[in-house]
């Protein structure tokens, strides 16, 4: 370690401790501030459990969903390039430019009943707003960048070569994809996965302008502490952002471990690649 | 099986006019070396067998059969990449066996055969080893043993040394041959370069530019080349511009005999090889030419002589009649052998 530079070394270390460990501190400190069981009584609430199960459920599907999602668009992007493709480039990232509350503000007014669209799909028995319908919607709106921008370089590293070997050896489209395509891409699919859930996991803009938030129906992990902090109950807001966190940190440690044999596999790659430019 | 080649045509998507109006036979059991510059369109020629791609014109046969519109699943040929192309995430028992899969063979001849075939590639001991462990000339042996796994019809290289040191590249070489020789499987490789296909190839098919300027032996396109291209391209040549005058053409003082069919004062290309001029010192009056520089290459010696028209030709001497001659002497040459091609 150096320390030639004592104020550039104090300055990040201050305000990393003042804007981060010190605020995630406080809600560790106030969580167990009752100790251990009012803790375990705080996040077992059925209120409580509700919410965390319908967050990880809806945080799943939406995973789920955008990975699929994430790695069709990629393919479209990189392979297929159709005309409209700078446009839809553009377009992914809509979601990371636009303030969360305004996503859930648009969907209320696209698929609210004042709109034409929401007043047909009632007709039809689809309810989007204030249901768990809508905040899928919110959901898979906010982390769809995530997915496609995971799976782009994924996809763009590909190897035509491969998949042309298998076709001449008797593949199918479908098997290429199964045999050969797929397990490639298989670290970066679970990495488009986790940081969609993560991501979906957290959200809350978009969420408490689409779910409606009732209790035991549509009340969201995040959405149910700030009502707890609202009702001036800090130490249930504390105990149920622990959790929260701890499903996060889960997701993330899986996450930090795909990226690293993400980077093996890139460094074999690498070596590789170098060796036979050696060679030619 | 034997390939047919009918008017074939291919421009891809972007105008790049890559094989114009090819036509050629490869006869069953044949190797043929596919040999040009780069942009001559030999690897289009490659992937329009493999069906990888379509032609834009024309048709392409196998074995008889009209393959145009097959798609390459059902063409039964077996391609070697450039860069092999082996699927990184499976062993190299899986590669292998990949297309007897696809093929639905039973686990029990599966097996038989990857074995037989690592045996045969000497490779038994690495059928549990990923692409990324293995040296180059391994992995140009698995993708060997990949391609020949489903007994094709025909065998493909797509310039299956480029990418490996030269030592070894003479071993691979010669392995391939004998492998050809052990299957009796008809094979084309591409090529750059002419050592390779004259070596390796019962008949070479030369590309310039997407059109086929000759197939032919080894020392038919070598001795008896049909074309300028082939003849400047394979081997080395000493290559002048003359008009041709009373039926005759005349370099460095010297007439050449000429095809009598050709018309008179038309432009013609005058190829002589450095093997087929001898030299002899002579009296500066007499002389054709003085030599500039020799050097000593192990079976001859190069000796490059400047004419009296200042013109710079490559005389090879066979090292057996020791005639190096020193720079500054005045010598005669004869032109043993020479091609002339209308321009």
């Amino acid at each position: 370690m150096r320390f030639e530079r004592p104020a550039l070394y104090s300055l990040v270390s201050g305000v990393l401790v003042f804007i981060f460990v010190l605020p995630l501190g406080a809600v560790f400190e106030q969580a167990f501030s009752g100790g251990w069981f009012s803790f375990v009584q705080a996040v077992t609430s059925p209120i409580a459990l509700r919410a965390f199960e319908l967050t990880v459920g809806l945080a799943l599907l939406t995973a789920i969903l955008n990975t699929a999602m994430g790695l069709l668009t990629a393919v479209v992007l990189e392979r297929r390039r159709p005309p409209f493709s700078i446009a839809l480039d553009a377009v992914i990232d809509l979601p990371l430019s636009i303030p969360t509350a305004v996503s859930g503000l648009m969907l209320v007014l696209l698929y609210g009943p004042a709109s034409p669209v929401g007043r047909w799909l009632s007709q039809h028995g689809v309810t989007v707003v204030y249901t768990r319908l809508g905040i899928l919607f919110a959901l898979l709106f906010v982390t769809v960048p995530y997915a496609v921008r995971t799976m782009q370089p994924a996809i763009q590293a590909l190897d035509i070569r491969q998949e042309e070997a298998a076709w001449i050896l008797g593949a199918s489209g479908k098997r290429v994809w199964l045999r050969v395509i797929l397990p490639v891409l298989r670290h970066a699919l679970g990495s488009a996965f986790l940081l969609t859930f993560t991501r979906a996991m957290i959200e809350f803009g978009s969420v408490v302008m689409v779910s409606g938030n009732k209790p035991m129906h549509t009340e969201m992990a995040a959405v149910y502490i700030y009502g707890l902090l609202e009702n001036y109950d800090q130490r249930g807001a504390s105990a149920a952002s622990v959790v929260l966190m701890m499903f996060c940190a889960i997701a993330f440690v899986i996450e930090a471990r795909i990226l690293a044999l993400l980077g093996r596999a890139r460094a074999v790659a690498c070596t590789k690649a170098e060796g036979e430019t050696r060679y030619v | 099986m034997a390939i047919e080649f009918v008017e074939v045509e291919k421009v891809y998507p972007g105008g790049t006019r890559s094989v114009r109006g090819v036509s050629f036979q490869i006869r069953e059991g044949e190797m043929v070396g596919v040999l040009g510059p780069s942009g001559s369109g030999k690897t289009t020629v490659l992937r329009l067998i493999t069906g990888l791609e379509r032609p834009t014109k024309g048709d392409v046969w196998i074995g008889g059969r009209r393959v145009t519109d097959l798609p390459p699943q059902q063409r039964n040929v077996g391609l070697v990449f450039q860069n092999y192309a082996l699927f990184q995430h499976m062993t190299v028992y899986d590669n292998i066996s990949f297309g007897l899969k696809e093929k639905r063979v039973s686990q029990n001849e599966i097996d038989h055969r990857v074995r037989e075939l690592l045996r045969f590639m000497r490779l038994e001991t690495y059928a549990n080893r990923f692409p990324h462990e293995l040296s180059g000339g391994q992995q140009q042996r698995v993708a060997l043993a990949r391609a020949l796994a489903p007994r094709p019809q025909i065998l493909l290289f797509d310039e299956p040394f480029a990418a490996i040191d030269t030592q070894i590249r003479r071993e691979l070489r010669t392995f391939v041959r004998q492998v050809h020789e052990e299957t009796g499987v008809t094979s084309l490789f591409v090529t750059h370069d002419q050592e390779e296909a004259l070596e390796v190839a019962d008949r070479v098919l030369v590309l310039h530019e997407g059109r086929v300027e000759q197939l032919g032996t080894p020392e038919e396109v070598y001795e008896r080349p049909e074309t300028l291209f082939v003849a400047s391209f394979i081997g080395e040549s000493n290559v002048w511009m003359r008009p041709l005058q009373n039926g005759h053409v005349e370099v460095a003082g010297i007439a050449l005999p000429v095809d009598p069919s050709l018309p008179d004062s038309a432009e013609v290309a005058v190829v002589v090889r450095p093997k087929d001029v001898q030299i002899e010192p002579a009296s500066a009056d007499e002389a054709h030419a003085q030599v500039i520089r020799s050097a000593f290459k192990g079976a001859y010696s190069a000796c490059w002589v400047r004419t009296k028209d200042c013109e710079i030709w490559e005389v090879h001497i066979p090292s057996t009649e020791r005639h190096r001659e020193s720079a500054g002497t005045w010598v005669r040459m004869r032109v043993l052998k020479s091609f002339v091609f209308p321009r």
